[in-house]
């Protein structure tokens, strides 16, 4: 136990006398009879006190101190600065991941959105789908030797496509 | 220390320091049990907690036309399945799912319930859904719903060109048509990626695993527009006709690219192949399914007599009334002709005037011809299933097997290979492999032009150039009139065969239509074989009133689309009507017409030269000799033509406009063979 290696430690190397050895000399637990039990635990715990007085002592200035104290700021900014030279890419990559999938994702749907535009676009624009509409609109193809003149202002496609002046 | 606490405090010290051993030593023995004993088990599911394999997509190829557009592409879609054990409540989650894609709901919630039961965490519920179905499911945000990205095959004109594409199974890979034959170039490979995800799920960072390689692009020889007039005219013409089956192939006959191939019936390749149907519906009539080309084989015989014989267009044919004998069989024609030129055997289509052709050129030389001509062989098209058709071995022709092969009988053939043999005409006497694929780009955008095959000449281009007018007079005043074009120069010929029903074992009054011919004549763009196999309605279903239309139309379009320049003054052509001159009926009905032809029957037969009397001009012929030279000063290149190939005058011709001068001089007497030359001028 630790109180009791103490108490070794303290009788052995100082040679204080522990207080109250006097009222147990010769105290030997070997010796009591085998009937006697003790009064209390750890009776045989013995605090000693010895006043001591430190005022007399100087702090002396220690040249070595102020080098310390710097040295330990400079590697402790050192280990900062390393840590959030290597961690912050680190958690910005991450940051980045996430946006770069997300853009991914968004990238994959915009062209999946498209392919089913141009889809949708061929569909209008199969020659079955042109012929029935260009029946239900009556156009006709011009016979030969036909000329067909656009009305001004009332045509809509082929306005369109000219040239301007 | 007194010996009582010293035996106290070790005994304490000791059943401390075994507690901790002891505890050191569970710790060390759970770690071997994590880092050695379960260490794959738990890096396995550690990985699967932590990351997730994706697959990325690798779009089949798409195919375009020769205008680049899309005949077929790919598209990303999704396919949904669900986890059963999950679901909160099958019956309406079946609804929602049913009435979203579509799907019967009760067997739907029977699959839902049996796969609960079976604690199945996985259930297929529709595969390749359309966009449109993916977006109202997702909006529902069912968290028991998955959604994985798969391809599908869409053919954005249906049913356009569906033959000739062809189409996907489930898998998309190729089962029909050119998806089949170019299946391993339009196939991608799908790549696989490793997503590494956080605890909710959420990728922030990937590694490709294998690159995916998508498949190329192939583009094709075929227009679209021109596809689409051939499919809407051949339907138009076997609807009307009753025809059965038909083909069109429209063929630029100089560089062998085949601008269109329609099949009658299609089928829409977006549609999957139902049960029952074979893949045999999906084939392309045009080059899987020969059949006895009737007249329109005429052309070959008499190219084969130009070259091997000395023969001319206006050498006199004994037509021998309308019928011959021919070692014990009986051939008759549908008109009694007692003679005609070379040239009118084929304008009026005669069969006694081709077989008396055909046995002047003789077997060895005309199978040799027919042979040449590309016959009885693939044309290499590239289309899967194509027919070599059927050319029999010369030693298996009977004695009168030459007059069959003469008018188209005995023999078979495709459309594509008729559209070959008559470019051989068109484009001055080559052989020119048809091509259906033009090149096919690489995703990384390199073009790999498809290589072109070889030309052969089959006839010299003196012979070419004068079965291009002789075939122009079959248009003019033969039996194909229905194929003038306003604006446009043609030549062809017509082709009727009649058809043996094989269960009634008699001829019956059903036809095999066709219209093989070309334009502008004198510099031909297009080459066009028009077939409708079981027409009807006598000589309604011949190939003049039948096929001929068909040719007009397909071939006036593909001539617009192709921006050719007119060779004649837009003036509506006058069509005549049902006239005698459509009879180009190939009669393989010989002396018993109601047998199909039996060659081992014949018995004793002749020598051919008994067969073959001298040519006899009759009093009613109008031979060469002694014929008076027409007037063509002042007259158009359109009408000095069509004179001179009524009359049977061989003109030569220089310059353009309006003839100016001629020589030998009007009136004059001309001499069997003599040219006339014609000087046009503006």
């Amino acid at each position: 136990m630790a109180t009791l290696t103490c108490n070794r430690f303290l009788s052995a190397s100082t040679g204080l006398e522990l207080a109250g050895s006097e009222a147990h000399p010769g105290h030997e637990i070997s010796g009591l009879p085998p009937f006697v039990t003790r009064s209390i635990p750890f009776e045989d715990i013995w605090f000693a006190k010895k006043p001591m007085d430190n005022s007399r002592l100087v702090r002396t200035q220690d040249p070595q101190e102020r080098k310390v104290y710097w040295n330990s700021i400079a590697v402790l900014i050192v280990v900062v600065a390393l840590g959030i030279a290597f961690l912050t890419p680190a958690a910005a990559g991450l940051m980045d991941g996430y946006t770069i999938q997300a853009l991914k994702q968004e990238q994959q749907q915009l062209l999946r959105e498209r392919s089913v535009l141009e889809l949708d676009e061929l569909r209008h624009l199969s020659p079955k789908r042109l012929e029935e509409l260009a029946r239900m609109q009556q156009f006709v193809d011009p016979g030969p030797d036909q000329l067909v003149f656009l009305d001004k202002g009332e045509t809509v496609a082929l306005n369109h496509a000219r040239p301007k002046p | 220390m007194e010996p009582y606490a010293e035996t106290e405090s070790l005994s304490r010290v000791r059943v401390v320091t075994r507690i901790l051993v002891a505890w050191a030593l569970i710790i060390f023995l759970r770690l071997i049990i994590l880092q050695v004993v379960q260490h794959d088990e738990l890096r396995r599911l550690a990985a699967a907690q932590q990351t997730r394999q994706v697959e990325i997509l690798a779009p089949r190829g798409r195919i375009l036309d020769r205008e680049g557009r899309p005949l077929a592409m790919s598209l990303p879609v999704d396919s949904i399945a669900i986890d059963p054990v999950r679901i909160p409540d099958p019956y309406t989650a079946s609804n929602i799912l049913a009435g979203v894609l579509g799907l019967n709901q009760p067997e739907l919630l029977g699959k839902i319930l049996v796969g609960a039961k079976a604690g199945r965490h996985f259930l297929w519920v529709k595969r390749r859904i359309e966009p449109a179905e993916s977006e109202r499911l997702a909006s529902f945000g069912f968290d028991w719903v998955e959604s994985r990205r798969e391809s599908r095959r869409f053919y954005p004109n249906g049913a356009l060109a569906g033959n000739v594409i062809g189409s996907v199974g489930f898998d998309e890979q190729g089962n029909s048509g050119l998806e089949l034959a170019y299946n391993d170039e339009l196939s991608g490979h799908a790549g696989e990626r490793t997503m590494l995800n956080d605890v909710r799920r959420r990728a922030f960072s990937e590694v490709v695993d294998n690159e995916a390689e998508a498949g190329r692009d192939i583009t094709l020889s075929i227009d679209q527009q021109i596809q689409f007039v051939a499919e809407r005219e051949l339907a138009r013409a076997a609807v009307e006709n009753h025809a059965g089956t038909g083909t069109v192939v429209v063929m630029d006959p100089n560089t062998g690219n085949v601008l269109a191939m329609a099949s009658y019936p299609t089928f829409d390749p977006n549609e999957p192949l139902k049960k029952g149907s074979g893949l045999a519906a999906r084939g392309n009539l045009c080059v899987t399914t020969p059949f006895e080309p009737g007249s329109v084989f005429k052309v070959f015989t008499l190219s084969a007599a130009l070259e091997t014989t000395n023969l001319t267009p206006e050498t006199p044919i004994n037509c021998g009334g309308g019928s011959i004998t021919l070692f014990g069989r009986t051939i008759h024609d549908t008109h009694r002709y007692g003679s005609l030129s070379f040239a009118d055997v084929l304008a009026k289509s005669s069969n006694i005037g081709a077989i008396q052709i055909g046995l002047r050129v003789g077997d060895e030389k005309l199978h040799d011809y027919l042979l040449r001509f590309g016959f009885s062989r693939s044309t290499g098209s590239g289309i899967p299933g194509e027919s070599a058709g059927v050319i029999h071995k010369l030693r298996q022709w009977s004695k009168s097997s030459i007059g069959s092969v003469a008018m188209g009988h005995e023999v078979q053939v495709t459309a594509m290979q008729l559209a070959q043999a008559c470019s051989v005409v068109a484009n001055g006497g080559k052989l020119v492999p048809p091509r259906t694929v033009l090149k096919m780009k690489w995703p990384d955008g390199t073009v790999e032009p498809e290589p072109v095959r070889p030309a052969t000449r089959v006839l010299s281009p003196s012979t070419a150039l004068t079965m291009r007018r002789l075939m122009e007079g079959v248009v003019l005043h033969g039996t194909g009139t229905r194929a003038k074009m306003p604006g446009y120069t043609s030549a062809g010929k017509t082709g009727t065969a009649q058809l043996y029903d094989f269960n009634l074992r008699s001829w019956v009054h059903r036809y095999n239509a066709s219209f093989m011919g070309f334009a502008p004549v004198n510099n031909p763009a297009v080459v066009v074989v028009v077939t409708l196999y079981g027409t009807s309605g006598g000589t309604a279903g011949y190939g003049g009133p039948v096929a001929a239309p068909v040719f007009r139309e397909v071939a006036s379009t593909a001539l617009r689309v192709l921006n050719v320049p007119k060779d004649l003054p837009e003036t509506p052509a006058p069509v005549k009507e049902a006239a005698p001159a459509d009879d180009d009926l190939a009669i393989a009905g010989l002396s018993a017409p109601s047998e199909p032809p039996q060659p081992e029957a014949v018995t004793t037969p002749p020598a051919v030269t008994q067969l073959l009397p001298a040519p006899v001009v009759p009093a009613n012929f109008v031979g060469i000799s002694g014929r008076r030279t027409p007037d063509f000063v002042g007259r158009t290149l359109r009408s000095v033509i069509e004179e001179a190939s009524a009359s049977g005058v061989r003109i030569e011709y220089f310059g353009a406009g309006i003839a100016k001068a001629q020589t030998p001089a009007p009136g004059s007497v001309l001499s069997p063979g003599e040219t006339v030359r014609v000087q046009f001028g503006r």
